[in-house]
């Protein structure tokens, strides 16, 4: 190994590093009040507010970077979305069959062909207004009156990076639009429409290709508006495995439209585990808009990791 | 998800409060950021990215110590996904190659600091990574292999051969 090339690399590093210097880049991106975890849900975090403008070192003064807006509830929110939402991503995209259990609300094999899912049109694009197109049309029934509303997926173009800058559009039946940045950046797709309440309300799951993930997104129509639910990600019922290994999160949708996930416990005989089983619903939060919150039914159930059905076998 | 919670050590305190550790490390962070992404812009994305996804836990690490091993990680994992990104995008062209008047800055780099910077570009993802993190972070074999996921021999072999191609290419472009 040539130390004079390593001298040369460390040296190019440096100076290509130090050429980032403190005043170029804003102090306040992320402000201290609100990311105190206590403070903040993943919801909050709104995409746009981590956008930056292509600039060249020199020439960057405080003002000239990213604008950061205010993040009011209703306004705004942080960008890190897909972050977030990957714990659903391994999930709704694969799915598996349950089958067998008994006092559970019988969280059914879902597979695609048989889950009403909205008749997504892949749309040319078509200028909506500068600097975004419509990549996606569908519709679902999101307010719950009977009445199909239309969905949009917009994509800002002419962007060199362009993190998170689709947005989700839908127009009631009434007229009415209301929208929501996504927090994808490439090919976001309408996957389905559920109605996981049981009240009419149809919530979105997206889908965008986002690094290695395929992460799933899931939107409700609550308080007048389209909001990105929050996906619990960082749920201790979520984050734990199916066969308590810390990997691998089971999510499926039974016949019903209603969602459930189950989390492992332990890890008993070859390829089952004991698992407690959550049913997920969209619930309002004051101030916060709507979340995706877990109850989990009584008792535990016997998971066959190899088959991918409950059994007695724990 | 292949964000993972890196073994990192380090001999400093390293602040357990996200609002410290951003104060903190952020710029330092940014400049990891830009040497594997290029451009400011992205690196401040990338860098958002990481601390949004950090501040978004809901449980905190095992080890409060290895915070900024974690932000690391997530800066390495962001960067890699921002170059996919790049590639894969509709209608955008990666602006890798684009010389000396590209938006980084490098017009007013030395000579000899641009060659090498262009034959870092043309090495693997993973090859540049392993360089940058061994010779700006200056992590040890180890806490490079627990940042990345890989191997520590993985990691030896990697900055060896990607040693070897620099000189190669810096050589050819001669």
């Amino acid at each position: 190994m040539s130390t004079r090339t390593e001298e040369r690399l460390s040296a190019a590093l440096a100076a290509r590093a130090e050429q980032v210097r403190p005043e170029q880049i804003r102090a306040e991106q992320i402000r201290p009040e609100q990311i105190r975890p206590e403070q903040i849900r993943p919801e909050q975090i709104r995409a746009e507010q981590i956008r930056a403008e292509q600039v060249r070192p020199e020439q960057v003064r405080p003002e000239d970077l990213r604008p950061v807006g205010n993040p009011a509830p209703r306004t705004h929110r942080w960008g890190a979305y897909a972050l977030a939402a990957a714990a659903l991503a391994a999930v709704v995209a694969s799915p598996f069959v349950v089958e067998g259990l008994r006092s559970v609300p019988e969280p059914a094999p879902a597979p695609a062909t048989q889950v009403p899912s909205p008749s997504e049109t892949p749309t040319p694009k078509a200028p909506e207004r500068a600097g975004r197109v419509v990549v996606r049309r569908s519709t679902a029934d999101v307010d719950g009156d009977g009445r199909a509303d239309q969905v949009e997926l917009r994509f800002r173009t002419g962007r060199a990076l362009p993190i998170f800058s689709s947005r989700v559009t839908v127009t009631l039946a009434t007229g009415a639009t209301s929208s929501d940045a996504t927090g994808t950046s490439e090919d976001p797709v309408i996957d389905a429409a559920r109605d996981i309440n049981g009240d009419g309300r149809e919530v979105l799951v997206l889908r965008s290709e986002t690094g290695d993930a395929d992460v799933p997104q899931l939107f409700a129509f609550r308080q007048g508006r389209i909001q990105h639910l929050a996906t619990a990600y960082h749920s201790p019922s979520l984050v734990n495995s199916v066969d308590a290994d810390g990997r691998v999160i089971r999510f499926w949708w039974d016949d019903q439209d209603r969602l459930f996930s189950m989390q492992g416990l332990t890890a008993t005989r070859d390829n089952h585990a004991t698992v407690a089983v959550y049913r997920w619903t969209v619930r309002p939060a004051p101030g916060n808009g709507p979340v995706l919150g877990a109850t989990r039914i009584a008792g535990t159930r016997c998971y066959d990791l190899e088959n991918g059905t409950f059994g007695s076998g724990c | 998800m292949k964000l993972a919670v890196s073994t990192v050590g380090h001999d400093e305190p390293v602040p357990h409060d996200p609002v410290a550790l951003f104060a903190a490390h952020r710029l330092s962070l940014v400049r990891l950021a830009v040497l594997l992404v290029d451009d400011l812009a992205s690196a401040e994305d990338v860098v958002q990215n990481a601390f949004a996804g950090f501040v978004a836990r809901r449980r905190p690490l095992d080890d409060p110590d290895k915070a900024l091993a974690y932000l690391r990680t997530a800066v390495v994992n962001n960067a890699r996904s921002a170059l996919r990104r790049r590639r894969t995008v509709r209608g955008y062209v990666a602006p890798r190659g684009v010389g000396p008047d590209g938006p980084d800055g490098r017009v007013i780099l030395a000579e000899e600091h641009r060659e090498v910077l262009d034959a870092l570009d043309r090495l693997a993802p993973r090859q540049r990574e392993v360089l940058v993190l061994r010779y700006w972070s200056e992590m040890s074999e180890a806490e490079i292999a627990a940042a990345l996921g890989i191997s520590r021999g993985s990691v030896k072999s990697t900055a060896s051969r990607a040693i070897e191609a620099l000189e190669k290419i810096m050589e050819g472009s001669r």
